[in-house]
């Protein structure tokens, strides 16, 4: 299905909703606080977390067996998680294969031990070192060992070009290749990855489902690395195919029917309880409306996405639970570009921030799905602090537009055509909605389109426009991936502002690569504290809205952990009928 | 009847020959670059340009059509971008739903619209034809998607008879091995999951075959009313034969030839609306594959697809052209 | 007792635009053996009265409204379908106007003609295959054994007809029905057929009804003939008697409009004015009286019933001394009937009365537009223009039309 990054091209709000990638950063607003930076990521020291990840509690008592029927809106498209990095793959394939760490279930950030049941951080922040856990067994019956972990690391070092001109390789392309220099097994036990520069967002990356490890005998079996991705059968349905440790092993895939998972009655983590499952069955439905039939038909357990507007047919079916997944990861912005007029004046932006009624929005076209931002990522992401962006305040607005000066107040304001995306649900109507905003306070904005797919997207990345609708689907749910990568980090030759939005701030830059660098949490916190303040000073764009990605599960379905990120395993969950 | 055969297969080339270009053209003449497109809002310079260059896009247009028609003259389909599979081996593993599919909904088309039409044929200008005439303008009118959520929604989620969506009972635990659902329940010898694909069948084949049998309907009561006015059936009434004869040995053995045309028409009519039907009922076929390479922007895909559209939708035809020979003397002697 | 007596036979279609009188009381009796024609132009109703014969109307608009149709003492009118269906193709056969269509053109002879045999008699497939062949050599078709596998379209014209003769014969029927026979077959090929199908009658002891718009063709054929016109019969003699002695002023019309091998040098072609009536009407008076020279005043209000010419009381109705009867008011002299017009002096036709004028208005085009239905009836009779044009001769005038958009 669609990757993260091609999430322009789903039609369905529901699939671009969902497909906010697994990945880190702390809890939405509603777990874990966002400041407090969680044990294990205490530098340079043994991690204490040397248990199990543990499930949430559930009340009642867990009943064994039965298949799981779980719709999701696409199709798997390989099955080597180093290959993918679309939502829906890595949904599936999350259950088959782990990651040195993963996320604490339910929460968007908070890292805790798996394949790894400890790590330890070097001063300088370019030494990961990971304690690998023993006895625990691949789904082929190898061991798990530093090694194995190592054939990972390396098959990923050297994934061969051809899979990386085909496009497979994003994850790959943006975390290891650029930053991993070496990985080293000294004993069978430890494994220590020496990057080239300190990373502070890389043990996050270790918990994308892409870096799960595979079955280094599953990977010369299948033909993993084939030159020729064609014979490469690892990746394309095998067998062996998706070899991994988790609680699930990959049984077949019918390409467009379903994907057929079976217990792993000899799972490492047995003693966190389950997996209680005996199949899990994937079965791609692309359309909304059919899926919610699916689920009310009783012949799914378990909807992926739901679109936000069926929330409350689901909400209000008795024997249908909604699945509340609180925050979401993707912000829409109302985009200006610092380099034209009237948009290089600061007063002008602030007014522009001020006049825009931004719940109004959220509540008009987001279908009780949508939330308004409280900072430049999504609610709860990690190191995120809330900034003071201006309250919707017209005769602030106007008092603004006053005070800079400035006379001509005519810009091109442009939105795209031939789109929806899951933090932009109807462009043409929150266009107009901010058109009438910024006319009450006095702007003369000309309305101006295009089509999304090249024209828009070509010109916005230009910075072409003065002011746009645009907006980011993360990567992963850090603070990271939007401040710093989609927006506003300096990048290129020569290095300077990012052309989209032209917003040149070198100390904000330099606040953003310290964070990047930092090795403590308090020191991550406070650098990307300082840029985030910094930014809002100068507010080169408006964060519109977050949209929610809720699903749906029939009301026997106990044990399933919500997860902000979709990294939901179903080890623990179990059916009550 | 082989020159006849052989004479039509030459006739195809020209239009497969028109139907490439038009596809090749429609691929390179869209806005924007299908690389860029497949990469996305990422697409980093270098990493477009190795797109270009693996979809062979830096080559000169004339150049890049021969290459494509060379390629499908050596059976190459290309690959798809997703998993750089073969196109021809990704189909395979597909349209056995598809013909599942097709086959389910032309069974209930020409099985209900036939004795439709003949239905209505026989009780031409009463009310009961008026009726089949109003039921199938609204067949006809109903957009398959709309027709198909509605079916679920009724027949699945309110009467809870049949399943929403799918082919089998997930929870059934058939090892598919042909993707031919039916035929692989049988050859388990589970008699209990064949029934179960058929129940999955229903919804889809009906949604799917409702404008074909709307069409078909009526076009078989045209038929058999015009047949039912020639000569020759007058004739055999005068020679004594049953009702029955005239009906089925006379009227009909005529009357079949419009609709083994329209039959193969509407071949084409199910290609199309399985792409949407599969989508709506989670059909792993063709159709849906289809809308899956659209959205990938697997534009290659997309294109070849089309042309194995196109090729099945000729032979077809062809198929039924001889059918129509075989039938009609005056055309197997001419 | 004759083997054909139908009594007073009242056929009309219902359809959408209206009643279609189409047959309006006929009555006649055929014998065994007897060969009859029946002559009108097309639509006077004689292709329905025999389709009425074998209850073969089409459905569901035409019906039987009176009369019976006695045939070997039963009536067919109320027997149940399935016994008029076993009468059908064995003691009452047809032959059809055009050849072309009247065999299915999907099966082969073989089938076609088997198939006939079989619902009529027990016999294996392999007898009727053998009387097929004997049936096909019998109306001359050569190489009969090899043709049985051929379909319609491998025959000509001609020969389809044979073929359809041979299946006709096939069970060897009291009575032929043969409508328009030769009327879509070349000149050569028509003499021919008919001297087939006079010669099979004759051997077989077959009657026949020979249904035809031709005067020419039953010349030769027949021993008796009717002259129908608007669904009445109006004139009925030996076949002699009427072309010697026409009475009718149709039949004279018939007569004259049609270039006869016996007419005297520089005689000139008369064709009948006006068109048939239009059939939506109830017929009062005499249906002919519009187009008629010798009308009368009491023409237009009573229709004479068929009467004999010599006044006698004892009606002969078969055989060679059947009485000949005309169904006329002002019968023309046997001058006048030579001369084609009324030479009676100072005598001028009887004007319509007062609301009745558009009588002489054409009805051709009213019946078109009945649509198929009444195109399906007119197709049986032929498919030849009405006489003036098939005589060669510029059509008349158009009558004027009064009443437009019809």
């Amino acid at each position: 299905m669609v990757r993260y990054r091609l999430l322009a091209a789903g039609a369905i709000v529901a699939i671009v909703a969902a497909a906010c990638g697994q990945g880190a950063s702390p809890a939405p607003a509603t777990q874990a606080p966002a400041s407090e930076a969680p044990a294990t990521q205490a530098p340079a020291s043994e991690a204490p977390a040397t248990q199990a990840p543990a499930e949430t509690p559930v009340a009642g008592t867990p009943k064994e067996g039965g298949t799981f029927v779980v719709a999701i809106p696409g199709d798997l498209n390989r099955t080597d998680p180093a290959l993918v990095d679309d939502a829906n793959s890595t949904y599936v394939l999350s259950q088959v294969l782990e990651t040195l760490v993963t996320l604490k279930p339910g929460t968007g950030g908070e890292i805790v031990p798996a394949l790894a049941e400890s790590w330890s951080i070097s001063p300088d922040g370019l030494q990961y070192t990971f304690k690998i856990r023993q006895g625990v067994k691949f789904h082929d019956g190898t061991d798990l060992d530093a090694a194995a972990v190592k054939t990972n690391f390396d098959r990923w070092m050297t994934i061969p070009q051809a899979y990386v001109d085909l496009g497979y390789t994003y994850y790959i392309d943006t975390v290891i290749t650029p930053a991993v220099k070496s990985v080293e097994a000294p004993d069978p036990t430890t494994v220590v990855v020496t990057l080239n520069d300190a990373n502070s967002a890389f043990l996050i990356q270790m918990t994308l489902t892409p870096f799960a490890i595979s079955s280094p005998k599953a990977l010369v079996d299948g033909d993993a690395s084939a030159p020729d991705f064609a014979n490469n059968k690892y990746a394309t349905g095998g067998p062996p195919a998706a070899v991994g440790t988790g609680p699930f092993t990959f049984k077949s895939w019918v390409p467009g029917t379903e994907v057929v998972l079976v217990k792993n009655p000899g799972y490492w983590n047995a003693a966190a309880g389950g997996p209680y499952l005996d199949q899990v069955t994937f079965k791609p439905i692309t359309d909304s409306t059919a899926t919610l039939n699916a689920i009310q038909a009783g012949e799914v357990d378990l909807v992926q996405a739901i679109s936000p507007v069926d929330l409350a047919t689901v909400q209000s079916d008795a024997n249908l639970q909604a699945i509340d997944r609180g925050g979401s990861c993707n912000v829409g912005l109302l985009a200006m570009q610092s380099s034209k007029p009237p948009f290089d004046n600061l007063k002008i932006r602030q007014a522009v921030a001020a006049a825009v009624n931004r719940q109004a929005l959220v509540d008009a076209f987001f279908g009780g799905a949508g939330v308004v931002p409280t900072t430049w990522s999504p609610p709860g992401t990690a190191y995120a602090k809330d900034v003071a962006f201006p309250a919707y305040d017209p005769e602030a607005a106007k008092q603004l537009i006053a005070e800079s000066g400035v006379t001509d107040l005519s810009f091109d304001f442009w939105y795209p055509s031939d789109v929806t995306r899951a933090y932009m649900p109807d462009p043409k109507g929150e266009f107009e909605a901010i058109l009438r905003d910024l006319e009450a306070v006095g702007f003369k904005p000309n309305p101006k389109t295009a089509p999304w797919r090249p024209d828009y997207l070509a010109a916005e990345s230009t910075g072409e426009y003065p002011m746009w609708l645009i907006g980011w689907n993360c990567d992963w749910l850090g603070i990271d991936n939007f401040l710093y990568t989609a927006w506003f980090g300096y990048r290129g030759d020569p290095y300077g502002p990012n052309p989209e939005f032209s917003y040149k701030n070198d100390a904000a830059n330099q606040a953003m690569l310290d964070a990047l660098k930092a090795t403590d949490p308090a020191g991550q916190e406070a650098a990307w504290g300082t840029a985030l303040d910094l930014v809002t000073a100068d507010m080169p764009a408006l964060p519109i809205a977050s949209a929610k990605t809720p699903g749906a599960a029939a009301a026997y379905v106990k044990g399933l952990i919500p997860s902000p990120t979709l990294l939901e395993i179903f080890q623990g969950v179990w059916l009550d009928k | 009847m082989i020159k006849y055969i052989v004479r039509r297969l030459i006739g195809a080339i020209p239009v497969l020959i028109g139907l490439s270009i038009i596809l090749f053209a429609f691929v390179h003449l869209l806005p924007g670059d299908p690389a860029t497109a497949i990469l996305g809002q990422h697409a980093t310079p270098e990493r477009v340009a190795k797109m270009r260059a693996y979809l062979g896009l830096d080559l000169p247009l004339w150049q890049q059509y021969l290459m494509y028609v060379g390629g499908i003259l050596q059976g190459d389909f290309g690959s798809s971008v997703i998993n750089n599979q073969p196109l021809l081996k990704e189909l395979m593993t597909r349209f056995p739903a598809t013909i599942e599919l097709t086959l389910g909904a032309m069974i209930y088309a020409a099985g209900v619209g036939i004795p439709l039409g003949r239905y209505a044929a026989r009780h031409a200008q009463g009310w009961s034809d008026g009726a089949v005439t109003v039921i199938s303008l609204v067949g006809i009118s109903i957009p398959v998607f709309v027709l198909g959520l509605t079916l679920q929604y009724i027949f699945a989620v309110q009467l809870d008879v049949l399943p929403a969506a799918g082919r089998i009972d997930p929870r059934a635990n058939l090892q598919i091995q042909s993707n031919f659902i039916l035929i692989d329940s049988l050859l388990m010898g589970r008699p209990d999951l064949f029934i179960d694909g058929i129940s999955h069948l229903i919804l889809p084949a009906i949604a799917l075959g409702s404008i074909p049998l709307a069409i078909i309907a009526r076009i078989t009561r045209a038929s058999v009313l015009d047949v039912s006015n020639e000569d020759h059936v007058r004739t055999a009434r005068a020679k004594g034969l049953t009702e029955r004869r005239v009906d089925g040995r006379h009227i009909m053995r005529n009357a079949w030839l419009p609709v083994v045309t329209v039959l193969g028409i509407q071949v084409g009519g199910l290609l199309a609306g399985a792409v949407i039907t599969e989508t709506v009922f989670a059909w792993g076929g063709v159709g849906r594959f289809v809308v899956e390479a659209i959205n990938n922007r697997d534009y290659l895909v997309v294109q070849n697809t089309i042309l194995i559209f196109a090729l099945v939708f000729l032979a077809v035809n062809l198929i039924v052209d001889i059918l129509y020979a075989f039938l009609n003397p005056r055309i197997r002697y001419a | 007792m004759a083997l054909l007596s139908v009594e007073d036979l009242v056929v009309r279609f219902r359809t959408h635009e209206g009643t279609i009188h189409a047959v309006n009381g006929v009555t006649f009796e055929l014998e065994e053996g007897e060969r009859l024609g029946l002559v009108g132009e097309s639509g006077c109703g004689k292709s329905v009265t025999n389709l009425a014969i074998i209850r073969l109307l089409p459905k569901p608009a035409g019906r039987i409204e009176g009369g019976r149709v006695l045939f070997d003492g039963q009536d067919l009118t109320v027997l149940p379908e399935a016994e008029v269906r076993d009468i059908r193709g064995s003691d009452i056969a047809m032959i059809f106007q055009d050849p072309m269509t009247s065999l299915n053109p999907v099966l082969t002879i073989r089938e076609q003609m088997v198939e006939t045999i079989q619902a009529h008699r027990k016999v294996t497939k392999a007898e009727a295959e053998k009387r097929a062949v004997e049936l096909l050599a019998m109306v001359g078709i050569p190489k009969a054994a090899d043709r049985l596998k051929d379909y319609p379209h491998q025959f000509s014209g001609g020969m389809r007809q044979r073929v359809m003769i041979a299946i006709a014969l096939a069970l060897e029927p009291k009575l032929l029905i043969a409508d328009e026979p030769t009327t879509a077959l070349d000149v050569t090929i028509q003499a021919q057929v008919l001297d087939l199908l006079r010669n099979l009658t004759t051997e077989q002891g077959t009657a026949l009804v020979l249904i035809t718009h031709d005067l020419g063709v039953v010349a030769g054929m027949t021993q008796r003939i009717n002259v129908m016109y608007a669904g009445f019969i109006v004139e009925t003699a030996t076949t002699a008697d009427l072309f010697a002695h026409p009475s009718h002023p149709y039949t004279i019309g018939l007569l004259h409009s049609v270039p006869r091998l016996d007419a005297v040098e520089g005689e000139e072609l008369i064709p009948i004015e006006g068109r048939p009536p239009d059939m939506r009407r109830a017929p009062t008076g005499c249906p002919f009286a519009p187009r008629c020279a010798w009308r009368l005043e009491a023409c237009w209000a009573d229709n004479p019933g068929l009467r004999a010419l010599s006044g006698e009381e004892t009606v002969v109705t078969t055989g060679e001394r059947a009485t000949h009867r005309s169904a006329c008011h002002n019968p023309p002299t046997a001058e006048e009937a030579a001369a084609g017009r009324p030479l009676r002096a100072g005598f001028t036709a009887a004007p319509p009365p007062s609301g009745a004028i558009d009588e002489l208005g054409g009805t051709t085009a009213n019946i078109d537009d009945f649509g198929g239905l009444v195109a399906a009836i007119e197709a049986e009779e032929s498919p030849i223009e009405p006489f003036p044009s098939a005589a060669g001769l510029p059509l008349p005038p158009e009558p004027e039309r009064r009443n437009d958009g019809i």
